[in-house]
């Protein structure tokens, strides 16, 4: 099978994480945080280089200031909820996943907050304008992806939370198809709360994700034991166990260490060339082939490395499902972002979304042209 | 050498102040708290074997509230 789904989840995992997720059950079988004997402490010292790792990595706050989750959405409810409050105005972008957009939505249909959405433009300075215009509305919490899971459009995160902070707004980013592939630096770009799942371009173990705060974080979603004053019954105000009530994933935060140090080691921006070069391809050869629609012109300095299309007169399921009996494995429908279909019209359609990984090859690439090729010459 | 007892909140504080101190040259390591107040619950300790003033200092200085001293 030829993998084309990374941004659904990375496939395979190195080597070395499955090694560290295995050997995690059987070094760090104490649950950290609730004990004082050895085996606990080795398994807090996991997690804590765990956070150490995230937060080089982004740029982050401090290892206090990151917590664990069990995925990017479970990150982004709680950045959102955890920031706002009745009365509040929230603002996101016109690309944003269900991750983001349903929240946000609940919390208007409760009655307490208002949902905002500013149009993604086709540049980046369009874009701030679009952003800035909606500021005016007075938003205190924006939300905004950092990569669209569909269409792979980058957006300024720095300019937009520049913006933000100008009306004193809290800015959130959604790093799902972002960590690991392009550069996301909290206090570089002005990001007050980075969400971003395990298992995308972290290589991590699914189930483990992440959430990176500089104590914007004032209410919890979930609350429970944290192994500390035990006799408060209201959640203890520390972080980073404020935000991660119950025992956490050791084996999956193992796993998901080790595929931190992994893309810190090769570096992101690496990944990110090595993984444009193959888009690059793709869209050259997807161009010259009668028939399919694409929704861009590929520009990698605009785009992060993944691509959608279609073929005329075909759902994009169908495509996909041809693709699978070839043994090409990428994603149709929705991708669960149906603001982005919405904005791009392609709500009837859906698109098949192609997003290679570094351990994608030349090859596997050429055999996905000669399939569509296929397709579109039946 | 004095050996003291920083108890802080958490058992990441825990371990991002045993690193710090353990980095500034002090020898130290982590325990739950073995005398909990009255009321005060689970904690854990930061037991450093050189203590002196300076440790406290660096905690504070990296944002760790030492809440009580053993």
């Amino acid at each position: 099978m030829i993998y084309l789904d990374n941004a659904a989840t990375s496939y395979p995992k190195p080597f070395e994480v499955i090694e560290a997720v295995t050997r995690a059950f059987s070094v760090y079988g104490a649950n950290p945080g609730r004990s004082g004997h050895n085996l606990s402490v080795n398994s807090a010292m996991c997690v804590y280089t765990a956070r150490e790792r995230l937060n080089e990595l982004f740029g982050g706050y401090g290892s206090e200031y990151v917590s664990f989750t069990s995925n990017c959405t479970e990150a982004l409810n709680k950045a959102i909820k955890g920031t706002v409050k009745k009365g509040d105005s929230i603002l996101i972008s016109s690309l944003e996943h269900n991750s983001v957009a349903r929240p946000v939505f609940k919390l208007q249909k409760s009655g307490k907050n208002k949902m905002l959405v500013f149009d993604v433009g086709e540049d980046e300075d369009k874009t701030v304008e679009n952003f800035k215009k909606a500021l005016k509305n007075k938003p205190r919490v924006c939300v905004v992806t950092a990569v669209s899971n569909v269409f792979g459009n980058i957006l300024p995160l720095e300019r937009l939370a520049s913006a933000a902070h100008g009306i004193g707004a809290l800015f959130i980013a959604d790093g799902a198809q972002g960590a690991g592939v392009v550069e996301l630096d909290m206090k570089k770009q002005g990001i007050d709360c980075l969400c971003v799942p395990g298992h995308k371009g972290l290589l991590g173990p699914m189930g483990t994700g992440a959430l990176l705060h500089n104590g914007c974080i004032k209410n919890t979603i979930v609350e429970g034991g944290t192994g500390t004053s035990s006799f408060e019954l209201s959640q203890p105000p520390i972080y980073p166990e404020m935000l991660e009530a119950g025992t956490l994933n050791v084996p999956g935060i193992a796993g998901l260490k080790k595929g931190v140090e992994i893309v810190s080691e090769y570096g992101t921006k690496n990944i990110f060339e090595e993984e444009s070069a193959l888009v690059e391809n793709l869209y050259d050869g997807l161009k010259n082939i009668k028939k399919v629609i694409l929704y861009e012109n590929y520009d990698k300095r605009k785009y992060a490395p993944l691509l959608s299309f279609n073929i005329e007169n075909m759902h994009s399921e169908e495509v996909a499902a041809i693709l699978n009996e070839n043994s090409i494995a990428v994603r149709g429908g929705f991708q669960c972002a149906p603001l982005a279909h919405r904005f791009m019209k392609t709500e009837s359609t859906g698109a098949v979304r192609v997003s290679p990984s570094r351990f994608t090859s030349k090859k596997d690439i050429n055999n996905l042209l000669n399939v569509v090729n296929k397709i579109c010459n039946f | 050498m004095v050996k003291k007892g920083l108890k802080v909140s958490s058992v990441t504080l825990a371990v991002k102040g045993r690193e710090l101190l353990n980095k500034n040259g002090f020898t130290s390591y982590i325990a739950r708290n073995p005398k909990p107040k009255s009321g005060e619950g689970c904690g854990y300790v930061i037991y450093v074997l050189n203590y002196d003033i300076r440790c406290l200092d660096i905690l504070r200085k990296n944002g760790i509230t030492v809440k009580g001293e053993l």
